[in-house]
């Protein structure tokens, strides 16, 4: 599966990350999510245009299993008009328990409970620039659609990858199989010595048997 | 369950026990039960340390059953920390015993003649109550050790730690695990330091030689069993999330939300929340102890299962799962964003038999106070173990939020009837501030937890866009929770039966199954509503008045980040929550 990602901004970066790993231990990446990733977005897109048309999940689960949506903050009842700015921050989540959990429903019974924080539907005037999108993946989400995002190649902050790696060195043993950095093979290993730019990184991984 | 087990602690030569029919209480059970025993035997002015209050542990109305998720165990009294009714809920073993043994309540009464200790033995050869001080002020885990050196490995405990000895008004009452352990806890309202005051430190619960209770309708009843586990199995909160991650999945998704009360209610955002989340905490208990070590019941007969096992750094067993609003009280509202010292602090409040989320918003509002500095783990530690020790700082901090915020001046104290307030800010998500102001017990978050009006239909359905949509909805919450409350059920089934018509038909097959009775949708809404009805008569007769039923002010006046808003239903909307 491959994300379609536009490079048509100036801004992108031209810094990218190669990785090949074992398909045992690709689930082990997915912790480089927790805190969020980025995407280029086609400002004033709606969030499910997004999603669905242009990143290609599928729609019957976009429908059914993302229960819990949020664009800056703000709770989504309708994704097909939440349009989504430059620099927004979407969040997706599976049902959650408990009766707040339950209010934060995209159009659940309970919404009116946070009625004062929902977002408003809307449209954007600058739509049609490319511009920028924090994802955060949660729970059930993020260990199903985390693969996912990650061989369709995504941007991730330098400091989240560089922490990941040095936190987690000891646990990923043999699972790297293969890694290149801005076009050139290095060792495994070497993703410790990389001298991260202050930007972000384009960062795709893919497992093989 | 025939009969009622009734402890007079303060009975001529020692305390006595008696075994009493039901009499008026025949077919309660849980809540119901506890609340029927308070409204009718406790005055409502007595005082909540002296003679005259009561201590009622009752199992739910299924419970001992095959049912499913059915040994949640309710107790009750007046409350020395709210002043009003209190009915505080525990999982653990002892229901599902209790029950087999015949025992739809304890009601521990009076008060001994001196400050001697005492421990109960329940079995299927009676009751009976003796003194032992060497129980004095051991800490719930080696308290459950020595019952376990004297009576074996398949007893279970109720029993108190330190602070209930103490009579501290965040003081809980402990149940034990599956695994013997006193992890699981009636933690609200400072029921442990009732237990404290009547001097009974443990309750030793064996039900050996009994027999699962069997329903009136056994065809009916195991039909309807099996369609209600395989609707809890099918909803993707209750057959996939809560197991996986358990409660605190929440914490991502309530930070993000900009309603996760943060540094002790002074913003709603906390930038740490990732590191202590229901994903991190799966992830590192996994780790450490084994794939399957985030997906643990607390008691036989669970199915969701949404607890787990925390190992320490060293691998060995350290607490159950912390759960959402131990993480948030001890975590986030502390600005503490390490997971292994709020396990410690978790276990550390097993063990001296506190309320985890009353103590986390009392550290919190400590801090505010200028005692230590948010997100100094260590600190809080060791207030923790002051608490533990009964110094004269620990006897405050003991005593909860309320008293902690007057003694160190504190304005921005976050309590409702003097009950700290739980991981969810009443600014960000407003019908959870109605439920909060009116419920009877103090601020309590699983006071309006579960089911749609428009499945119960109660009251027809609700418009949530008007302003009293808001109100009738978290009235119509507090109706379904007090009946599920009372028939034993974990009020996490509420999210299957929220969403799947057939998974509440079948419920209601399981209980009609049980007694041989019908049992429609109204019967439980009514069930509910005699409940509260109760409850409120007996907080009145307390003092209680409309007054009592508010958020403290500072709710209304300072916006929250990041959505600056205050809390906006007004007074006369709140009043109008228990016109019913
Ligand atoms: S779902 Fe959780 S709280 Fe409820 S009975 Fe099971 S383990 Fe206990």
């Amino acid at each position: 599966m491959h994300i379609n990602q536009e490079s048509a901004t100036g801004e992108a970066s031209q810094h990218g990350l190669f990785l090949a790993v074992t398909a045992a231990d690709f689930h082990k990446f997915v912790g480089l999510l927790n805190t969020g990733f980025m995407l280029n977005i086609r400002v004033g897109e709606s969030v499910q245009t997004l999603l669905c048309d242009r990143i290609g999940l599928d729609k019957s689960y976009f429908d059914e299993r993302i229960q819990t949506l949020f664009l800056n903050s703000k709770p989504v009842d309708d994704p097909a008009t939440a349009a989504v700015k430059n620099n927004a921050i979407l969040a997706l989540s599976a049902a959650m328990p408990g009766l707040v959990g339950a209010t934060f429903r995209k159009g659940g019974t309970y919404r009116w409970m946070r009625g004062s924080i929902s977002h408003p539907d809307d449209s954007d005037t600058a739509a049609g620039k490319v511009g920028w999108i924090t994802v955060k993946l949660f729970n059930l989400i993020l260990k199903e659609l985390g693969p996912f995002f990650l061989e369709g190649g995504i941007w991730l902050r330098s400091e989240t990858i560089q922490a990941f790696f040095k936190e987690r060195s000891g646990s990923l043993g043999d699972a790297i199989q293969y890694v290149s950095w801005n076009g050139g093979e290095i060792v495994p290993g070497g993703i410790l010595e990389i001298e991260w730019p202050d930007e972000p990184i384009y960062i795709k991984i893919i497992h093989q048997n | 369950m025939d009969k009622i087990l009734r402890v007079k602690m303060g009975a001529d030569g020692g305390p006595q026990i008696v075994v009493e029919p039901l009499g008026d209480y025949a077919g309660m059970g849980g809540r119901a039960m506890t609340s029927a025993v308070v409204a009718k035997e406790v005055p409502p002015l007595c005082h909540p340390l002296g003679a005259d209050n009561k201590l009622v542990i009752a199992p739910g109305m299924l419970s001992g059953s095959a049912a499913a998720m059915s040994g949640r165990i309710s107790v009750g009294c007046k409350s020395p920390l709210t002043g009003g009714i209190k009915e505080a809920n525990s999982g653990g073993q002892p229901s599902q015993m209790l029950a087999r043994l015949g025992c739809a309540a304890i009601v521990i009464e009076g008060r001994p003649a001196d400050d001697t200790l005492y421990k109960m033995v329940v079995n299927k050869d009676g009751a009976k109550i003796e003194a032992d001080n060497s129980l004095k002020m051991l800490g719930n885990y080696d308290l459950v050790e020595k019952m376990k050196a004297a009576y074996g490995d398949k007893v279970a405990c109720i029993s108190i730690g330190p602070a209930g000895e103490m009579k501290m008004s965040a003081a809980s009452i402990a149940f034990t695990d599956m695994e013997q352990r006193p992890t699981r806890h009636a933690g609200r309202g400072g029921v442990g330091a009732v237990m404290g005051s009547k001097g009974l430190k443990v309750i030793v619960v064996d039900d050996e030689g009994t027999a699962r209770r069997e329903p009136a309708d056994p065809d009916k009843f195991k039909a309807a069993n099996k369609a209600f586990v395989a609707g809890l199995k099918k909803h993707p909160v209750t057959g996939e999330g809560l197991p996986a991650y358990g409660t605190n999945v929440l914490t991502n998704v309530i930070n993000e939300a900009g309603g996760y009360p943060t540094n002790n209610f002074s913003t709603g955002q906390f930038a740490g929340a990732s590191k202590i989340s229901g994903e991190a905490q799966a992830e590192l208990e996994n780790t450490r102890g084994g794939e399957g070590s985030a997906t643990h019941g607390c008691h036989r007969g669970c199915v969701i299962r949404c607890s787990g096992t925390f190992y320490g750094k060293n691998g060995n067993f350290l607490t159950k799962q912390p759960e959402y609003e131990t993480v948030w009280a001890h975590g986030g509202n502390c600005g503490i964003d390490d997971l292994d010292a709020i396990a410690e602090l978790d276990r550390m409040d097993d063990d001296f038999g506190l309320d985890t989320i009353e103590m986390g918003a009392t550290i919190g509002v400590a801090m505010e106070g200028g005692v230590a500095k948010f997100g100094d783990a260590e600190a809080a530690i060791n207030l923790l173990k002051e608490v533990g020790q009964g110094t004269p700082l620990g006897r405050i901090l003991g005593n909860g939020a309320s008293v902690t915020g007057q003694v160190f001046g504190v304005e921005r104290v976050p309590v409702v009837k003097r009950q700290a307030m739980p991981a969810y800010d009443p600014r960000s998500v407003q019908g959870i501030g109605v439920t909060y102001a009116t419920t009877t017990m103090g601020a309590d978050h699983t006071a309006g937890y579960s089911v749609t009006a428009n499945v119960l239909g109660v009251g027809g359905n609700v418009d949530g866009t008007k302003p009293e949509g808001q109100v009738e909805l978290s009235r119509n919450l507090q109706i379904a929770t007090a009946a599920i409350d009372a028939t034993g059920m974990c009020l996490f089934i509420a999210f299957a039966i929220l969403d799947q018509a057939e998974t509440f038909q079948a419920l209601l097959d399981v209980l009609s199954g049980f007694t041989g009775q019908p049992c429609t949708a109204d019967d439980v809404t009514d069930l509910g509503k005699s409940i509260l009805k109760q409850e409120r008569e007996f907080n009145a007769a307390a003092g209680f008045t409309s007054k009592d039923d508010r958020l403290p002010a500072f709710f209304k006046t300072e916006p929250i980040a990041p959505h600056d808003v205050t809390f906006g239903v007004s007074d006369e909307e709140l009043d109008s929550v228990f016109n019913f």
